[in-house]
């Protein structure tokens, strides 16, 4: 196989990294995260998670289409399983026709319901029509069970058998569409009770020999795009289940912005009404449980596609993508041809010889440190020699920022900061299985690129290039994802500037500050609530619970980081370390006016701008917003 | 072929545009000089020829300026009032100061009224910009759009549609503008497969180099999809061109639901409502409401006018 025929492969098994571009494919790929068998029990259950972290694949995994593929197409096996999943997509373009006109929440929120219920029966008896196509034998609905169907949603029509029922479905939708396109002339179908036709629906369609014992999952993906009361309507759904269905929630972080049903003070909680799956906490609580789906994920893909009769191909990803030690790093940044290290050599040799044992990095940063503190390296180095355990300390606290510092500014051509190795990846994707994929895909199309063999491991230096090339790719992507998505990209500009300043300055401060507060007192814009949510949401931001969360979680209790799938493009470290307290105002000044928000922030620790370092190579491209 | 000299009128300059007798021109007043047009021409040479202004006044109404009445966007019943005030035989829905979500009621309720048989022709006018403001545009950057932001995606009103699909079975048609952010936002937001994605750029545009800006603006969606091999071109002041390419897109799959986003030029979403208005159980509009910077063009250009009604009916 030539390279160019692996990258076709590498785009068939890597490229389609969204689960929407996978087609059928999607099953056949399927890996079970850890967390799947907890969303086959009956219960509710939210499974919350930012963009790309496996939601879609999973719910449509718990799909009947889903199971049906899984389980190799053979509907025996398939009807083993105890449950039915129905899959519904929130699709903005529909549920916002439920909005506005003159009508208010508790009017639309009776509209809404009766489209629920139509929605969810259809694809009910959808399923049951499916399954009759599949299973010669199947008991039929009877008609006493069709009138009724038709009945709970106001179908009038006569309707015996399943065809029928469908038919007058179908048709009751488009005149509902007809009639919420002239709403203000009022003339509303009869409309259904909230969840009714859903309780008989499944209760018939249990009755059923063949779906004896099982209960319908209701698989609903994207909640956050329901209107604050749609998401009501269906928090009493949702409270008020019974045995024959259940819900599946698929939602962003923060993306379930009402948590109470029609009755204001009747709240959903966890574990009391359903079960909460954070996926980023499933899959970052330890260090091997992202790592190890991960390695599912793509090392299926590297064997089943892209390696193919390749029997040379490296398909263990660890040492596809081999890391760096910090040392290695170092002297891959060419260390000893800093200012810092010459100063070092520049020493007797009888001196350098007190310390000719350690690395060239620990050389580099006795030099660093007597620069900053105005002390000689010569003084260091006793200080050094008398107090062996707290300098190691110190090194150990300090080593990976010194890489930062190594090459910094645009006049140094290159890469001026390395961001490789599998563990590095998984931690860059941060629980985020699309992100640790792109990674992955442009590694190694920037390796096959090169005519490099897939018996090769891939270079740190493109490994870097593809963790660079992929966060800037998000970064532009973000103004898309909401409709105020430009502020995002702002936002990320300026606290990846601040941060990055901080990492590469030469300064006193403690080391890996890329974490940040809010602080409580002082000016909130009135947006502020809705800009943090979106950049939760969207993954602009990832937070933390902070140190003293109150009883009632506010929006500054919390510990706030870029995604660290931006380190890279930003030049920062990815690993959550130190902190610096940021105010809300100090947010929007990023985005309205960056470059006088961004000296002010970093004066305030000690660092003046005017003696920073130019914008690194890969940021230059957003000269305009920092000017 | 090209279609337009059937439907398709083009006046180089505004004194030379005419009104046909006997008709109801509906038209509204935005930040841009264009808009302005129709109350500069000289009015006494027409013959019982009726003015309708209206103004956006926000909650999908809109006012009747001499009468100082309210109509409402999301009404039948209101749209046709205002279509049937004059009793004309015509009307005209000048398109270039009334937002789309005026015109979308405006045509989706005139084009009915036609069918019904209560008027003789839909005719909808357009004056051209002469330039965008696009300097800045031109520099790197993404944010320097012409819309500040959008208000997200929400129907048009008369073309909510409610009715689910598969999503492996829908094809994505993007009009598109300059601006790339809102195409990403539509591939956020409708999950096409890559596969099923026809971008359209309006080629020849107003300028020669607006083509080229339109490439730019776009490319990143473009190139994260590798949809750039599949872009399609239509006239960016034709509203026949667009209708005609979409039509062709239909017959090549012809089960597939379409998605289509107008997120161009004005004549490209005019077209783009009146397929939905031709095909309504198989095309769905998906439009994201910019909200549009104070004075984002300069000028006027050319005024098209465009006999809508009868080029959804032959076609």
């Amino acid at each position: 196989m030539n390279n160019n025929e692996t990258l076709k492969k590498l785009n068939e098994s890597f490229g389609s990294y969204k689960a929407e571009w996978l087609k059928n494919q999607i099953f056949e790929l399927f890996a079970e995260p850890s967390y799947f068998p907890a969303l086959q029990d009956n219960r509710p259950c939210v499974l919350e998670g930012g963009r790309g972290t496996g939601k879609t694949t999973v719910l449509r995994g718990l799909s009947y289409q889903g199971q049906f593929a899984i389980h190799q197409n053979d509907i025996k096996t398939f009807d083993k399983s105890n449950f039915i999943g129905i899959y519904h997509r929130v699709n903005t373009n529909h549920v916002r026709a439920f909005v506005g006109g003159g009508l208010n929440d508790l009017q639309w929120g009776k509209v809404f319901s009766h489209y629920f219920n139509l929605l969810i029966c259809r694809d009910i008896l959808i399923f049951i029509k499916w399954h009759s196509n599949q299973s010669v034998n199947d008991e039929q609905l009877s008609a006493h069970a069709c009138k009724l169907i038709a009945n709970s949603i106001n179908i009038d029509d006569p309707c015996n058998n399943l065809e029928s029922l469908l038919e007058k479905f179908d048709m009751s939708m488009y005149s509902f569409q007809s009639e919420i396109n002239n709403i203000i002339d009022g003339k509303l179908p009869k409309l259904s009770m909230a969840g009714d036709p859903i309780k008989i629906i499944t209760e018939y369609a249990l009755q059923l020999r063949q779906f004896e014992n099982k209960i319908f999952f209701i698989l609903l993906d994207e909640y956050e795009n329901y209107e604050n009361y749609q998401q009501m309507v269906l928090n009493s759904l949702i409270k008020h289940t019974t045995e024959n269905y259940t819900f599946k929630i698929g939602v962003r972080e923060l993306g379930w912005r009402v948590k109470h049903t029609l009755n204001t003070s009747e709240l959903l909680n966890d574990p009391a009404d359903y079960v909460l799956v954070n996926i980023e906490s499933k899959l970052t609580e330890n260090e091997s449980s992202f790592s190890d789906f991960a390695k599912s994920v793509c090392e299926q893909r590297i064997k089943k596609i892209l390696a193919g009769n390749d029997e040379t191909a490296i398909t263990n990803i660890d040492d596809a993508l081999k890391g760096l030690t910090i040392e290695e790093e170092s002297a891959l940044l060419d260390v000893k041809n800093t200012t810092h290290y010459r100063n070092f050599l520049s020493l007797p040799k009888s001196t350098r010889n007190k310390v000719k044992n350690l690395p060239e990095l620990y050389h580099f940063f006795i030099a660093y440190w007597a620069s900053v503190h105005g002390t000689t390296i010569i003084t260091s180095i006793e200080d050094y020699i008398n107090n062996k355990d707290s300098w190691d300390m110190r090194y150990e606290n300090y080593k990976y920022e010194m890489l930062f510092k190594i090459r910094k500014g645009r006049g140094m051509s290159g890469i001026q900061k390395y961001y490789s190795g599998w563990v590095t990846f998984t931690k860059l994707a941060y629980g985020n299985i699309r992100y640790l994929m792109e990674l992955v895909y442009k590694a190694y199309e920037k390796h096959l690129e090169d005519n490099q063999k897939l018996s090769v491991a891939i270079s740190p230096k493109y490994q870097t290039l593809a963790a660079q090339e992929t966060g800037l790719k998000n970064l532009m992507e973000l103004e898309g994802l909401w409709k105020n998505g430009a502020q995002l990209t702002k936002l990320l500009l300026g606290l990846g500037r601040v941060f990055q300043v901080l990492a590469s300055n030469d300064g006193k401060s403690a080391p890996e500050k890329n974490q940040f507060t809010i602080e409580k007192s002082g000016e909130v814009p009135s947006d502020f609530e809705e800009l943090m949510r979106n950049a939760v949401m969207h993954l602009a931001l990832i937070r933390t619970p902070g140190n003293k969360m109150g009883e009632a979680y506010s929006t500054r209790d919390y510990l706030y980081m870029i995604h660290p799938l931006y380190s890279a493009y930003f030049q920062f470290s990815h690993r959550r370390k130190r902190k610096i307290n940021l105010k809300p105002i100090d947010l929007f000044g990023m985005i309205n006016s960056p470059k006088e928000t961004i000296k002010f922030i970093l004066k305030r620790t000690d660092i003046n701008m005017d003696e920073v370092e130019r914008l690194p190579q890969q940021m230059s491209l957003f000269e305009n917003y920092y000017k | 072929m090209k279609k337009d000299y059937l439907y398709t009128s083009i006046y180089q300059s505004t004194s030379d545009f005419v009104i046909d007798d006997d008709t109801t021109y509906i038209y509204g007043i935005s930040s841009e000089e264009r808009s302005h047009f129709v109350e500069s021409i000289e009015k006494s040479q027409f013959t019982n020829v009726n003015f309708i202004k209206l103004e956006n006044i926000g909650d999908d109404k809109v006012l009747e300026t001499i009468s100082n009445k309210e109509y409402h966007l999301r009404s039948s019943t209101s749209m046709h009032e205002i279509l049937a005030k004059f009793s004309s035989k015509n009307i005209y829905i000048d398109a270039t100061g009334l937002d789309n979500r005026i015109c979308a009621a405006l045509i989706k309720n005139a084009i009915e009224y036609h069918n019904n048989g209560k008027i003789d022709n839909v005719k909808v006018i357009y004056a051209e910009p002469a330039l965008y403001n696009i300097k800045k545009f031109k520099a790197e950057s993404v944010f320097n759009d012409l819309s500040e932001k959008i208000d997200g995606i929400s129907p048009l009103p008369g073309f909510a549609t409610i009715f689910p699909q598969d999503d492996d079975e829908i094809i994505l048609i993007a009009l598109l503008g300059f601006e790339g952010g809102r195409f990403s936002h539509m591939l956020e937001s409708v999950q096409p497969p890559k596969e099923n994605i026809y971008p359209v750029i309006g080629v020849p545009g107003f300028r020669p180099e607006y083509p080229h800006v339109a490439y730019w603006g776009n490319r990143r969606p473009l190139e994260e999809t590798e949809t750039w091999r599949k872009i399609r071109f239509a006239s960016a002041n034709s509203m026949v061109e667009v209708y005609t390419l979409l039509s062709k897109i239909r017959e090549k799959s012809p089960n597939f639901k379409i998605k289509l986003a107008p997120i161009g030029t004005k004549p490209h979403a005019i077209a783009a409502m009146l397929f939905a208005i031709k095909y309504p159980q198989t095309v769905e509009l998906v439009y994201d409401n910019p909200k549009r910077k104070i004075q984002r063009t300069e000028g006027i250009g050319n005024v098209i006018e465009c006999l809508i009604s009868k080029l959804i009916k032959e076609n």
